[in-house]
């Protein structure tokens, strides 16, 4: 059983905090929402997760075993898994070679020069899996530069799903795409493996009512509150956050 | 229903792609051997060519497949033709021997130098190759009691190959040895490249931080890319130390990296018969107009260049690949 450990993770780029003091877990099965208003530091948080960031306090732990001081390529391999809010994909390769360079360094092969034939076939197996459960089939010998937004959004989570982690931190998956096409990513969401831990970020709300079992919510690096979906909705610090929050976009839009 | 198209799609193209077996290997070996019926008085000129192919090659891995953006590549070259040299002239004269002994020390300086250059990245990145190469040049200038300095290590003399071929006047043997060195490296690089470990240089090219997320040990793969570039900038340093019998400063200088890069962005970085294509146009280009004008060929070479990144983005190599693509969706959309 998978645990994430998030504990008392601090971080500040000289006097500005973007983390403060933060605490939580993730287990196997979970399915939480991270939410807050724009610059709560929610990216930030993956990305302390994932070690893209050095945290300047606090420790992060994988089923007890302590992953702070671990590289960043380190910590995917323990079985963390991230995807972008902004696409980051190999836009010159095609979706096939995509998922192929994410399924080597799953299966520890980015290194060989010659590839049996047995693990080549193993590869290709895999890579007809993952693009038939995302319905993504159609598309292997594209180029993701050539593909609509909303497949290519598709395929971030596919290169993150092709790692076979464990925890899985979702940023933002349905950012930027239209209403009609986000139906098709949240149904691969609702769709993950279900002993999978799942962190996901994300500002629709009733994307985030629909997905989440639990909600913690982030405001200026701090955890603000965490509780059901029902709690969190009827908690009234976080409709003020929220309602500021769109009171002063309405005024912007005004002005 | 759908899994079925999708393998036979994939065999399709694995079968299509690969009808022929050693097809590029083949297309080289072909072409080589025509050029030396057709140009039987310029031989020495030709296993230049050849020669100065294999370097481009090896920089066709590191900065094409990989994206390291290096213009100090001449250092592993140069590096390969003086220990092959010195190799030579002082311990053995078996071609073979010093053909592998050269090739070895380019990766080992490219796996030392390479170790600590790798950890930077962008501008300062560039900067250290440059400094490494400049800091082998004055090493190779100021040891002259070794190198000979400015005047080149001469008397390099090697044995014949196999006993039997001797490195001859008409430089028969010289052009027929690099063209199979050039064929084997070929056939080796581009085992590289379209394993998954090329495909995983790919993916650092296109994206490193997407790389870092999936797992990658980002540092360890550019390295082991650079050594294995080192290792055939080093191969092609020993040939043109046998083949020439000398070994001038010119393999080490800045110069040397700077046309090596020419060439391949002329040719196309993308796909390594750019880099043979690049090579052939520069050093044909560079012959004919040096001869007619010996002080303007440059403008051709800077025009080329010029052609080369504004009107084809992807090099030369793009004017075959363009038609072949436009015809397989031809193809495609007839059923």
């Amino acid at each position: 059983m998978a645990e994430l450990r998030i504990d008392g993770i601090c971080k500040n780029f000289g006097g500005l905090v973007v983390a403060s003091d933060v605490t939580f877990t993730l287990s196997a099965g979970d399915r939480t929402a991270l939410i807050g208003p724009n610059g709560a530091g929610k990216t930030t948080l993956v990305n302390l997760i994932t070690g893209a960031l050095k945290p300047s306090s606090g420790t992060i732990s994988l089923d007890g075993k302590p992953l702070t001081r671990l590289s960043q390529p380190a910590r995917a391999q323990a079985g963390i898994a991230r995807t972008f809010q902004v696409s980051r994909l190999f836009r010159d390769q095609t979706v096939g070679d995509n998922l192929r360079i994410a399924i080597h360094q799953q299966r520890r092969q980015s290194l060989r020069v010659v590839q049996p034939r047995a693990d080549a076939d193993a590869v290709e197996a895999q890579v007809e899996r993952i693009l038939t459960a995302l319905r993504l089939q159609h598309a292997v010998g594209r180029e993701v530069r050539h593909l609509p937004y909303g497949e290519q959004r598709l395929l971030e989570i596919a290169l993150a799903l092709a790692l076979e982690p464990r925890v899985l931190l979702l940023d933002e998956p349905a950012a930027g795409v239209p209403r009609g096409e986000s139906e098709a990513i949240m149904e691969v969401v609702a769709a993950l493996p279900a002993d999978l831990a799942v962190l996901l970020i994300e500002h629709d709300m009733d994307l985030v009512f629909r997905f989440a079992r639990k909600i913690i919510v982030l405001a200026s690096g701090a955890v603000l509150t965490v509780g059901t979906p029902e709690a969190v909705a009827a908690d009234g610090r976080v409709k003020q956050l929220y309602f500021g929050r769109e009171h002063d976009e309405h005024r912007h839009v005004v002005h | 229903m759908a899994e079925v198209t999708l393998r036979r799609a994939a065999e399709a193209t694995r079968a299509g792609r690969r009808t022929v077996p050693f097809l590029p290997e083949i297309i080289l070996a072909v072409v080589g051997v025509a050029a030396f019926f057709l140009f039987p008085d310029d031989l020495a000129f030709l296993a230049q060519i050849v020669i100065t192919a294999l370097f481009v090659l090896s920089l066709s891995l590191v900065l094409g497949q990989a994206g390291i953006p290096t213009i100090g590549h001449a250092a592993y070259m140069g590096t390969g033709a003086y220990v092959a040299g010195l190799f030579a002239i002082h311990f053995n004269q078996d071609p073979l021997l010093g053909l592998l002994i050269g090739g070895l020390a380019g990766a080992a300086m490219a796996a030392i130098t390479g170790a600590l250059l790798l950890r930077t990245q962008h501008l300062t990145f560039v900067m250290l190759t440059i400094a490494v190469a400049q800091i082998l040049y004055e090493i190779a200038n100021q040891a002259s009691g070794i190198t000979g300095g400015d005047n080149g290590l001469s008397g390099v003399a090697v044995n014949p190959i196999f006993g039997v071929f001797q490195f001859d006047l008409y430089s028969h043997t010289a052009y027929f040895y690099s063209l199979v060195v050039l064929v084997i490296s070929y056939f080796l690089i581009r085992q590289v490249v379209e394993s998954p470990f090329g495909l995983t240089s790919r993916g650092i090219h296109s994206d490193r931080e997407r790389m870092l997320a999936l797992g990658c040990n980002v540092y360890r793969h550019l390295l082991i890319v650079f050594t294995i570039g080192g290792l055939f900038a080093g191969f092609a340093g020993a040939l043109s130390a046998q083949v020439a019998q000398v070994v001038g400063l010119s393999s080490l200088s800045f110069s040397t990296s700077g046309d090596a890069l020419v060439m391949l962005i002329v040719g196309g970085s993308a796909r390594l018969p750019g880099a043979l294509i690049g090579t052939v146009v520069f050093m044909v280009i560079q012959h004919v107009a040096s001869n007619v004008n010996p002080y303007h060929w440059l403008f051709i070479i800077g025009g080329l260049l010029i052609i080369a990144v504004l009107v084809l983005p992807g090099g030369l190599i793009s004017l075959v690949d363009k038609p072949a693509a436009w015809l397989r969706q031809r193809r495609a959309a007839r059923g």
